[in-house]
């Protein structure tokens, strides 16, 4: 099950969508998250829809691959359909039964209201399949520089998450060892009542906060040495490198948009 | 030239020494190991040496240079340190980037920083791993990287805390064979800190430690001059030299040697 | 009590692109009281093999039988228990897995895990804690407080005291001074011995294993190559640099004495046998 989810995944390729700059990817997907409001009837969502589709075949991903990695949040897109076919009213009364009625309002806003967040589930999808954590950290530490004047220590977030991230295999690795070797011992983390089982992961727990507290205390003495004292004097090895076609893929989310919004009723 | 003169430490906690009054002299150029059983202060000379732990009492001298806080930074430049867990010193996402870390910190310009990532790589033979995440390295893999991430900051000094204990046989020859090609091309003074004796005849030099202080030192034939000094201080002989001792005269010998001796 | 395994396959992530055969229809036997060396390469599939004698795996295919209990692909998590009660299983750096307030409570976790009152695991806790020198004044301390090689004793005590009839060690030495290492190996020797246990040693050091086991199961790439005595297998030459594997030392001297054409009685098992064979032959042709 797990093997098989994709969000917050890589996926290494070589289509234009990999190849755009990360700072690119992130303010495309940031007004898209804009321009999914500007869709009001059924146009605007089939337009939505086309253009999420041809990025995703732009992407080299098939729509059966994503379809298959994302069935977890299909419940939540369900969940969304159902409340606003119960609870939004308005139209004519399709359905009359005893404990709740349906009414057209509420379909027709069910089914707009899904696909939104249909659509920013998968664009953001691609983003994530797309862009290696790396380069998302780098873009993401580069388009908040400005936020430096606030004073916000943008430089230290950023060193953070990619050390997190850089770490995160290796604590799953070491996850599982503990798990493994606890249930050696006859620990169950599958039977039991819901207590028992909460009872059987501070085995699991413990172990893998020592270890971690351990790596971080080594880890700290290691960049300090190698003279990491902060962001002052510090160069950069990642280059990012923005080019014609970065501009150019924002521009065409823009004219979308605003194509978008003239057709608004 | 590095010299530590009369050094003492105490750990805040421990009743006895870590180091009790250590005297010892590193050459420019020279591979010296330095040896000893777990808890015998190896690696806090080590600490002391990178500045990880102060408050000892004595002098270092390093290039005829008094070392004190103030001057500790830039003399830290001199010197290149790997760690014994191969996973906790790894701060890049890819090797390459994890390489870079170092020249980053010193502000380095790109241009001059690729050359050099990619030539420290080439050194320990992992150039064609440069975008591998290090997650997916073997252990001999993930420490030549380290080797190669200290190389690059082209020090005087490459330290080496006990960087093969956690390796396996492969993993350990492939490490070793690494800081023979360096030590043969720069002629980088290397400190190699190990408890496996069968590890110091590679080295110029050689210093057996044990509770805090040294009790031999000189090149392999001289430490082998008094075999039950070694095999009293928790160290175990290699199996030439077991071998050596119970059917030859007990002499340093390779096992070439050893074959056309019995 | 014997594990038999009939033709045992092992498949991770089945029916995904990453799709992977570990173990590939594997038949084995391990006897009672018997001292096992499983070798191979990294990636032989060493390590699916032994999780699969316990239950941390189950089979893709085929079965393991640990004497009366079967595990196959479906088995339920009750008999997988009795299993592991079993089948101790040593990790590699094991320390890691210590987690409780005191020693002696640590040690008991896995006795109670398997059905022991508090004070039967206590009672064996306490006796197996003695069995690898940790003195009763350790017993209430922190695990933590104690040295590295405290630690994994404390951590061994663990998997002992659950009484299994048969013990796997997975690289048990990794990390240890050399000193260390000799002590640990001397000790499972020990546990083997008084025990009857049929203890398995999967390791990288053919001296390990040539010096302390009496049968070897070579994997790889997830096949079983060969089965047999440690002095037929280890001594075989060939068909350890076939697979990437050491000579032991032992041998590798006895050998090369050979082709000076020193003929020692027969090749010896470890250091003290050597040289009491090489001075046999010595004294033997002495003019």
């Amino acid at each position: 099950m797990l093997s098989k989810m994709l969000l917050g995944r890589y996926i290494p390729g070589s289509s234009v969508i990999h190849h755009l700059d990360p700072r690119a990817k992130i303010v495309c997907v940031v007004l898209f998250m804009i321009i999914v409001f500007f869709a009001n009837h059924w146009t605007g969502y089939l337009l939505l829809i086309l253009f999420v589709v041809s990025i995703t075949k732009m992407a080299g991903l098939s729509l059966i691959f994503l379809f298959n990695g994302l069935k977890l949040i299909l419940i939540l897109l369900v969940f969304t359909f159902m409340m606003h076919l119960f609870f939004t009213k308005g139209g004519i009364v399709l359905i009359d039964a005893t404990l709740f009625t349906i009414e057209s309002a509420g379909v027709v806003q069910g089914v707009y209201i899904t696909i939104r967040l249909a659509m920013l589930i998968l664009i953001t999808t691609v983003l994530t399949l797309t862009t290696s954590s790396v380069s998302l950290t780098d873009a993401i530490e580069r388009l908040c520089r400005p936020l430096k004047t606030l004073r916000l220590p943008v430089h230290e977030i950023a060193m953070m998450m990619s050390i997190s991230l850089r770490f995160i295999p290796t604590l799953m690795d070491e996850t599982e060892k503990i798990i493994k070797a606890q249930s050696a011992r006859g620990s169950t983390f599958m039977t039991g009542s819901l207590k028992s089982r909460m009872n059987a992961l501070t085995p699991v727990f413990i172990p893998l906060f020592i270890s971690a507290f351990k790596r971080a205390e080594e880890l700290a003495v290691a960049m300090e040495v190698r003279g990491y004292q902060g962001e002052a004097g510090r160069t950069s090895y990642r280059v990012l490198d923005w080019q014609y076609k970065d501009t150019l893929a924002i521009i065409t989310v823009i004219i979308f948009g605003v194509f978008l919004f003239m057709i608004r009723q | 030239m590095i010299e530590f003169k009369n050094l003492t430490f105490k750990y805040r906690a421990a009743d006895e020494n870590a180091l009790d009054h250590i005297s010892l002299s590193l050459k420019q150029g020279q591979w010296t190991s330095v040896i000893g059983h777990n808890g015998s202060g190896k690696s806090t000379l080590v600490k002391i040496l990178m500045g990880v732990l102060t408050s000892y009492e004595g002098e270092i001298v390093v290039g005829g240079e008094t070392l004190t806080e103030e001057n500790l930074l830039s003399l830290r430049k001199n010197f290149a340190i790997v760690f014994q867990n191969p996973d906790n010193q790894f701060v890049g996402s890819t090797v390459e980037d994890d390489v870079a870390f170092g020249l980053e910190n010193n502000g380095v310009e790109r241009e001059e920083m690729v050359e050099r990532v990619e030539a420290a790589l080439d050194t320990v033979n992992m150039l064609d791993f440069r975008t591998h995440e290090p997650s997916r390295l073997s252990g001999g893999q993930k420490q030549r990287v380290a080797i190669a991430g200290a190389l690059v900051m082209n020090p005087d000094v490459l330290i080496l805390d006990e960087a093969t204990s956690m390796l396996d046989p492969k993993g350990k020859r492939e490490v070793l064979e690494s800081l023979k090609r360096i030590h043969g091309m720069k002629e980088t003074t290397i400190i190699y800190i190990t408890h496996d004796l069968a590890e110091i005849d590679i080295s110029d030099y050689a210093v057996v430690m044990k509770d805090g202080q040294v009790i031999s030192q000189g090149d392999v034939e001289d430490i082998y001059k008094d075999i039950d000094a070694l095999e009293s201080s928790r160290l175990v002989l290699p199996f030439t030299m077991a071998m050596s001792k119970a059917l030859s005269d007990g002499s340093y010998m390779s096992y070439d040697e050893l074959v056309a001796r019995l | 009590m014997n594990i038999q395994l009939e033709n045992l396959v092992s498949i991770y992530h089945e029916n995904t692109p990453f799709e992977h055969l570990a173990l590939n229809n594997i038949s084995a036997e391990f006897k009672e009281n018997t001292y096992y060396g499983i070798i191979g390469h990294t990636g032989s599939g060493k390590s699916t093999l032994i999780q699969n004698l316990n239950g941390l795996l189950l089979p893709s295919y085929g079965r393991v039988r640990i004497g009366d209990i079967t595990l196959k692909r479906k088995t339920k998590q009750r008999t997988i228990h009795r299993a592991k009660q079993r089948v101790g299983m040593v990790f590699q750096f094991p320390e890691h897995q210590l987690f409780e307030e005191t020693v002696i409570k640590d040690v008991m976790f896995g006795p109670k895990n398997m059905g022991m009152s508090d004070e039967e695991a206590r009672e064996k806790s306490a006796y197996y804690l003695k069995l690898l020198n940790i003195q009763e004044s350790l017993f209430e301390k922190a695990p933590f407080d104690l040295s590295g090689g405290q630690m994994r004793k404390v951590a061994i005590a663990g998997i002992l005291a659950m009484e299994p009839k048969m013990l796997i060690l997975d690289e048990p030495t990794a990390g240890l001074d050399p000193l260390s290492h000799i002590e640990t190996m001397q000790l499972f020797q020990k546990i083997q011995q008084d025990m009857g246990m049929t203890v398995i040693l999967v390791t990288h050091d053919m001296n390990d294993v040539y010096e302390y086991t009496e049968e070897v199961k070579l994997l790889n790439k997830g096949n079983m190559i060969r089965q047999g005595k440690t002095e037929a297998l280890l001594t075989n030459k060939v068909l350890l640099e076939q697979y990437n594997l050491e000579v032991p030392d032992i041998v590798r001297l006895t050998f090369d004495l050979e082709r000076k054409g020193i003929q020692l009685a027969k090749t010896p098992r470890d250091r003290t046998e050597f040289i009491k064979l090489y001075r046999e032959w010595r004294d033997a042709h002495a003019e």
